[in-house]
């Protein structure tokens, strides 16, 4: 059974179906979720809510990219996932404290624990970058540069022009490397930026 | 255009600057390109932000994946097409659902009191036909009546079993009762004590939402995962045995973290990244209906590793494990793979309190 047909049997409501495509978006989506949040708990809760609404929506996608159509539901549970947790303040940073970014889920098998710990850092720094963007711009930043979207996708799952697109990627990124360089002594030595 | 005696203007550099971004996606046109690089040739200002923004792409490009916690499939319940089994309504009768219950009970207290009455009446030398009817029509009245008339509505709540949701639990009880019969070896309570347990046995275990993968069997994967189907055995081992199955995996560098409705665990398990858990939670070798959700999954991550949390379900009185009774706790962790099986177990008690009051273990 591919994609399209696997779409067709959940638009009838074959429920195995839908999660064949579960099955295979669900890296993706939970990727994109954790980085828009920067919580796995928060992003796993995101998801799961995310491809529930994409079951009970699923007759009103009428074909072009499933995973773009998909992506829009995310990035959109993400958005009001967010604007609950900025609404009740104490308890996200309640939660923030219980539950940190556990970075066993980040582990390479193959590199010694000295470049892992490096990375680690790197990871953290980045990632506290990330959410510190406005909504707009960090979601475009996720699926651009992350997640390795085209300028067109990533209009097709926001809903905005590409021009739209390219200048929040531009400013998104603008503000991330002013991060980088203010923050350089708390990058590893070898992920500093050079101006050369 | 670029000056090119006195170099490119503050509003071309400003314009150039906006299209840095998407002249690194090659996102630009072939005006917008030809502008870039006549300026970037006068300004090594420009040229600095071009390559720091490039190394910025760069670090985001290598920001690490990170694996699903668990599988996000869809159970009936989560897609809106069964109910979710009522877990305290079962085996109340109708009328105290309803709320009748304390008019019953009045009425078995009017009963009561009405037979009482006849009998003391006829002791006093009253008629014979009284007691008698108020005697039958005693052993005429609902069984249930006198019940209610004694119970309270909270005490009889109380007293209703709770049901424990047992999806698929035909699929997992002949999945076990095959691995009892295949192993036939001592209990083993320690961590990787035993050897592995038949793998043909443990391929029915995946439960009917974990699909296959697409461009995988045309057959739905509730039917290619069923296992064949087992009669009921009058041999099954009781509840009781049924935790005791032996581990065949080592839980290493294992954390386990308890605290007031969360039990939350980490380790590394000899599994292949992308391996499938069931885990189950057991209480004094029983089934422990405690944790959200009900059917709780976790994938392997990189290099074997595990992370899973447990949280107890709003309606838990014993959210908090350490006051509750104390007792023997199990969880158990199956691989749904069947080409990759395996079961772990993590035990822990609460019949010493965690030290300093921190119910960190």
């Amino acid at each position: 059974m591919d994609e399209t047909q696997a779409i067709a049997a959940a638009q009838q409501g074959n429920l195995s179906a839908f999660n064949r495509l579960v099955l295979e978006y669900q890296n993706l989506a939970y990727n994109v979720a954790f980085r828009l949040m920067g919580d796995p708990d928060g992003a796993a809760d995101a998801c799961q809510e995310a491809f529930i609404k994409a079951f009970k929506a699923i007759n009103q996608y009428h074909g072009g990219s499933f995973k773009t159509w998909l992506m829009r539901i995310v990035t959109n549970t993400c958005y009001d996932q967010l604007r609950y947790q900025r609404r009740r303040p104490a308890s996200s940073l309640e939660e923030t404290a219980e539950n940190p970014v556990y970075a066993v889920r980040l582990v390479n098998g193959h590199e010694r624990p000295e470049e892992y710990a490096l990375r680690q850092e790197l990871s953290d720094l980045l990632q506290t970058a990330i959410n510190g963007l406005p909504d707009d711009q960090r979601t475009v930043l996720v699926l651009s540069d992350v997640q390795g979207f085209s300028y067109q996708e990533i209009a097709e799952v926001t809903g905005e022009a590409l021009g739209t697109v390219k200048s929040r990627l531009s400013r998104a990124r603008s503000k991330l490397r002013d991060y980088l360089l203010q923050q350089q002594e708390l990058l590893p030595a070898q992920y500093r930026l050079k101006s050369s | 255009m670029v000056d090119q005696i006195h170099g490119p203007t503050p509003d071309e550099i400003e314009q150039v600057r906006e299209l840095l971004s998407p002249y690194l996606d090659d996102e630009v046109t072939d005006g917008e390109r030809a502008l870039v690089e006549r300026v970037l040739a006068g300004s090594t200002d420009l040229q600095a932000e071009l390559a720091t923004l490039r190394q910025t792409v760069l670090l985001l490009q290598s920001l690490p994946r990170v694996s699903t916690p668990r599988p996000f499939t869809l159970s009936e319940v989560d897609a809106g097409l069964a109910r979710p089994a009522p877990a305290r309504d079962a085996g109340i009768p109708f009328w105290r659902r309803l709320g009748l219950g304390p008019l019953l009970g009045g009425v078995a207290a009017l009963l009561v009191v009405v037979v009482f009455g006849a009998v003391i009446l006829s002791q006093m030398g009253g008629g014979v036909a009284a007691p008698q009817a108020a005697q039958e029509f005693a052993e005429t009245a609902p069984e249930e009546a006198p019940a209610a008339a004694v119970a309270s509505a909270p005490t009889a709540a109380a007293t209703v079993v709770e049901t424990v949701v047992v999806e698929k639990e035909v699929q997992v009880e002949a999945v076990e009762e095959a691995e009892m019969a295949a192993e036939a070896q001592p209990e083993t309570l320690a961590l990787g004590a035993s050897p592995a347990p038949t793998t043909a046995t443990e391929a029915g275990a995946a439960p009917a939402e974990m699909a296959e993968p697409l461009g995988a069997a045309e057959e739905p994967a509730a039917d290619a995962a069923s296992p064949a189907p087992s009669p009921p055995s009058a041999a099954a081992p009781p509840p009781a045995e049924r935790t005791n199955m032996a581990p065949s995996l080592t839980v290493e560098a294992q954390t386990l973290e308890i605290k007031p409705g969360r039990i939350h665990v980490t380790g590394r398990v000899a599994l292949p990244p992308g391996t499938a858990l069931r885990i189950t939670f057991w209480r004094n070798d029983e089934p422990f209906d405690w944790a959200q959700p009900r059917d709780l999954k976790a994938v392997v991550g990189e290099a074997g590793q595990i992370e899973i949390t447990l949280r107890a379900r709003p309606e838990r009185t014993d959210a908090d494990l350490f006051q509750s009774e104390p007792a023997d706790y199990l969880l158990k962790l199956e691989s749904l793979d069947p080409a990759q099986p395996g079961i772990a177990h993590i035990y822990f008690d609460t019949y010493t309190p965690p030290p300093d009051n921190d119910s960190t273990m």
